[in-house]
C-alpha cells in the first residue's frame, strides 16, 4: 500500500478479488450406481443432508454419498454405527426396517434390520430423471445411460475494476455508487433437508404407501411388499415441488408458488383439494390442527420476502391467511403444541410461542450455528441439522434450550 | 474637524489591522475547496456477472469475461479545513478534515496536518507554503449499506501561495497530490463474496482562505 502511495501517477488502481462457486459437471455411468450400494465403517460428517429418526436410530444423509446410521439411545452421547454408501442419495424414509432411498434415478429398498450389514432388497429403476440439491441439479440421459452431476468448486479471481467510475462525466460526483452488482444480488441457494415428520422431506410414508415428490410430480409407491416397492400413481403437480408433509389423511405439498393440499383418504390415489398461492419462494410447510405454517425464503426458488405465514386450514378447500411474520432466512420448521421452531439458515434457530397466533412471541434465538431443518422428536427432544453439523436439544423450556449433544461436520 | 475625525478613525482601524497582522495569532485555520482530477478506468460495471448461479434457473453457465473499460479523465470536488497552532513563526501543525467526493465513494479524511512557510518577503506580502496531510479516510458517510467499507491511508502533499489581505486573513492557492486507499467488501452468500481495494490518485488544485 505504501509504495503504491508514492508511486507517482494519476491513474487510479483498483482491483477486486472475487470468490465464487461454479458447478463443474461430471458424468457417472449407470453401472456404477447399480454397484454403488454397500455398508462400511462409520465416517465423518462432511456435507450433512436430511435427517431421519427411526426407533433408537438417527439417520443423517451425506449428500449424494450415503447415510450415516447413528445409535441415539442416549441423546447425550450418540454413537456412530455405520455408513451406508448410496450413490446420489438425497431423500429417504424407513418403515418396518426397510429403508427407502433415492439413488439418482432409482428408488432402492434396503434391509436395515442389521445396520452393520445393510442389504439391497429391491430396486425400482429409472423412475426419477432429475433432482436438485442446493440449486444443483443432476439429470439422467437415457440414451447414453449416464448421469450428469455437478461438483461445487470455489474459485478466486482478481480483476481490475473501474473504481466506481461508472459514469465518466468529468464532475460526476458519484455518492455511494459503489455496489456494482446489486442488480444481481441473489442470496444463494441453501440446503433442503428433511426427516420423519420433518418439514423439508421429499419422501414420506403413509399406510403402506411411499410418497415421493420430484420437481414436478408426486409419485405413489405401493410397499405392501416392503422389499419391492411398486409404483402405482404419478400425479403431475406443475413445477417447483419441494416438500411433502403428511398430516392425518391429508398431504401438504410445498411448492415454489404455493401449498397444495391433497386428500389422501384413498392413499393410492391422492386427490387435490386446494392450492394456497403465495409469492415465488422456497417454502416448506408443517401442519398442526387447523393451522398450517409455511416459511417463504428468498433463494434459488424465488425472490419473495423472507417470512412465516400462518394459514387457517379449517376449511381445507379454502385455506385462509391469518398472519405473516417477517423472518431472516427461514428453512425447515416444526411445530409442537404452542412451540414453533424455525431454522433460520446461517442465522441459527428460533423458537416461538404461538399460543396467540396474532401476536407470536419469540422465545429464544440460538445464533451460534447454522440450521436448516428440525424435527421435534418427542415433546422435549429437538433434532436440528445445519451445514456445520447435527445438534440435539432438550427444549422442555422453549425459552432456554439445552444442548444435549452435537456431531460436528469434519 | 469632522474630516479629521473620519481620517483618525480610519487610521485607527488600519493601525489595529496592521498590528494584528504583525502579531499573527497562534491559531491557524485554512479552509479550502479543491478540484480533484485524475484518470480512471470507466465503463459499465455489470461486467462481472456474479458467476454464482443456480442450475435450477437455466443450463447456461456464464463464465468470467474481461470488462470492457476505457481510461478516461475523471474529476470531483472536495472541501477541507485545517485547524492548527503556529508552533514556530513559519510552522503550523494541526488536524485536517473535510469531505472528498470520489466517483465511487464519499470520504471524510482525518489527518495530521503540517503547514510550513518556505519563503516570505514580509508579513504582509505573499508567501510560498508547503503542506502535508497524512492520515486516514473515514467511509461512514457513504450511503451504500450493502457494502462493507473500510478507509485507509490518505496522503496529501501540496505547495502553493498565501496572499495576505489587509484584514489579516489570507487567500490560498495550492497545488497538490492526493492519494487515498480504501476497500469495499460485499458478502452475498458463502459462495459469492468480493473484496475490492482502491488506490485513488488525484491531482489537486485548492482555493481557499486563511484566518
Amino acid at each position: 500500500m505504501l509504495p503504491a502511495a508514492f508511486h507517482w501517477s494519476c491513474t487510479d488502481e483498483c482491483t477486486q478479488t472475487r470468490t465464487y462457486a461454479v458447478w463443474v459437471p461430471y458424468t457417472i455411468g449407470y453401472e456404477a450406481i447399480l454397484k454403488g450400494i454397500s455398508s462400511s465403517a462409520p465416517q465423518d460428517l462432511k456435507e450433512p443432508g436430511k435427517i431421519y429418526a427411526y426407533k433408537q436410530y438417527l439417520l443423517i444423509g451425506e449428500v449424494k454419498k450415503g447415510i450415516h446410521i447413528i445409535d441415539n439411545s442416549n441423546p447425550r452421547s450418540p454413537q456412530s454405527v455405520s455408513f451406508v454408501k448410496i450413490p446420489g442419495v438425497l431423500d429417504f424414509a424407513i418403515k418396518d426396517d426397510v429403508l427407502y432411498a433415492d439413488s439418482y434415478m432409482d428408488l432402492v429398498a434396503l434391509d436395515l434390520s442389521n445396520p452393520l450389514q445393510v442389504r439391497e432388497t429391491g430396486r425400482k429403476a429409472k423412475i426419477f430423471n432429475r433432482g436438485t440439491w442446493e440449486g444443483r441439479s443432476w439429470y439422467y440421459d437415457a440414451r447414453s445411460n449416464t448421469i450428469t452431476d455437478y461438483n461445487k468448486e470455489i474459485r478466486t479471481e482478481t480483476y481490475r475494476t473501474n473504481c466506481g467510475n461508472e459514469d465518466p462525466r468529468f464532475l460526476g460526483i458519484g455518492l455511494g455508487n459503489t455496489d456494482s452488482f446489486s442488480l444481481y444480488n441473489s442470496s444463494g441457494p441453501t440446503g433442503d433437508a428433511g426427516g420423519q415428520g420433518g418439514s423439508m422431506a421429499r419422501f414420506t410414508l403413509y399406510d403402506h404407501f411411499l410418497y415421493t415428490v420430484s420437481e414436478s410430480d408426486l409419485m405413489v409407491f405401493d410397499i405392501r411388499n416392503p422389499a419391492q416397492p411398486d409404483s402405482t400413481a404419478k400425479i403431475n403437480l406443475g413445477w417447483g415441488i419441494e416438500t411433502i408433509f403428511p398430516y392425518h389423511d391429508k398431504l401438504f405439498i410445498g411448492s415454489n408458488t404455493g401449498m397444495y393440499i391433497y386428500d389422501n383418504s384413498n392413499p393410492a390415489q391422492p386427490q387435490r383439494m386446494s392450492v394456497f398461492n403465495h409469492a415465488r419462494a422456497c417454502d416448506p410447510v408443517v401442519v398442526q390442527g387447523s393451522r398450517a405454517y409455511v416459511t417463504l425464503r428468498t433463494g434459488s426458488c424465488g425472490s419473495a420476502p423472507n417470512q412465516l405465514q400462518i394459514i387457517n386450514i379449517t376449511n381445507l378447500y379454502f385455506p385462509e391467511l391469518i398472519k405473516t411474520y417477517p423472518m431472516e432466512s427461514p428453512h425447515g420448521l416444526s411445530v409442537y403444541a404452542n412451540v414453533l421452531s424455525v431454522c433460520e439458515g446461517s442465522q441459527g434457530l428460533k423458537s416461538f410461542d404461538i399460543s396467540n397466533e396474532k401476536e407470536m412471541r419469540q422465545l429464544q434465538h440460538i445464533r451460534d450455528h447454522h440450521a436448516f431443518d428440525v424435527i421435534q422428536l418427542s415433546p422435549n427432544h429437538l433434532l436440528v441439522i445445519g451445514e456445520d453439523g447435527f445438534y440435539q436439544y432438550d427444549n422442555s423450556n422453549p425459552s432456554d434450550l439445552q444442548l444435549l449433544s452435537k456431531i460436528a461436520k469434519k | 474637524m469632522k474630516k479629521i475625525y473620519i481620517i483618525m478613525l480610519f487610521l485607527a482601524f488600519s493601525a489595529t489591522a496592521q498590528e494584528r497582522d504583525v502579531k499573527t495569532s497562534k491559531f491557524v485555520n485554512q479552509t479550502e475547496i479543491a478540484l480533484l482530477a485524475g484518470r480512471s478506468l470507466t465503463g459499465a460495471s455489470y461486467y462481472p456477472y456474479p458467476y454464482y448461479y443456480d442450475l435450477s434457473y437455466s443450463s447456461y453457465l456464464p463464465y468470467p469475461t474481461t470488462p470492457d473499460y476505457t481510461k478516461r479523465n475523471t474529476g470531483s470536488l472536495s472541501i477541507q479545513t485545517f485547524n492548527g497552532w503556529r508552533v514556530r513563526p513559519r510552522t503550523a501543525v494541526g488536524l485536517t478534515t473535510g469531505l472528498d467526493a470520489y466517483q465511487g465513494m464519499l470520504i471524510m479524511p482525518l489527518a495530521a496536518g503540517l503547514r510550513q512557510i518556505l519563503y516570505e518577503k514580509g508579513p504582509t506580502l505573499s508567501k510560498i507554503q508547503a503542506s502535508l496531510d497524512l492520515g486516514t479516510g473515514l467511509t461512514g458517510l457513504d450511503g451504500n449499506e450493502k457494502v462493507t467499507k473500510k478507509g485507509g491511508l490518505m496522503v496529501n502533499p501540496a505547495i502553493g501561495f498565501i496572499f495576505p489581505t489587509r484584514s489579516g486573513s489570507a487567500f490560498l492557492l495550492n497545488f497538490g497530490y492526493k492519494y487515498q486507499y480504501y476497500t469495499l467488501s460485499t458478502f452475498y452468500n458463502k459462495d459469492y463474496f468480493t473484496e475490492e481495494s482502491r488506490n485513488i490518485k488525484r491531482l489537486q488544485v485548492r482555493l481557499g482562505f486563511q484566518f
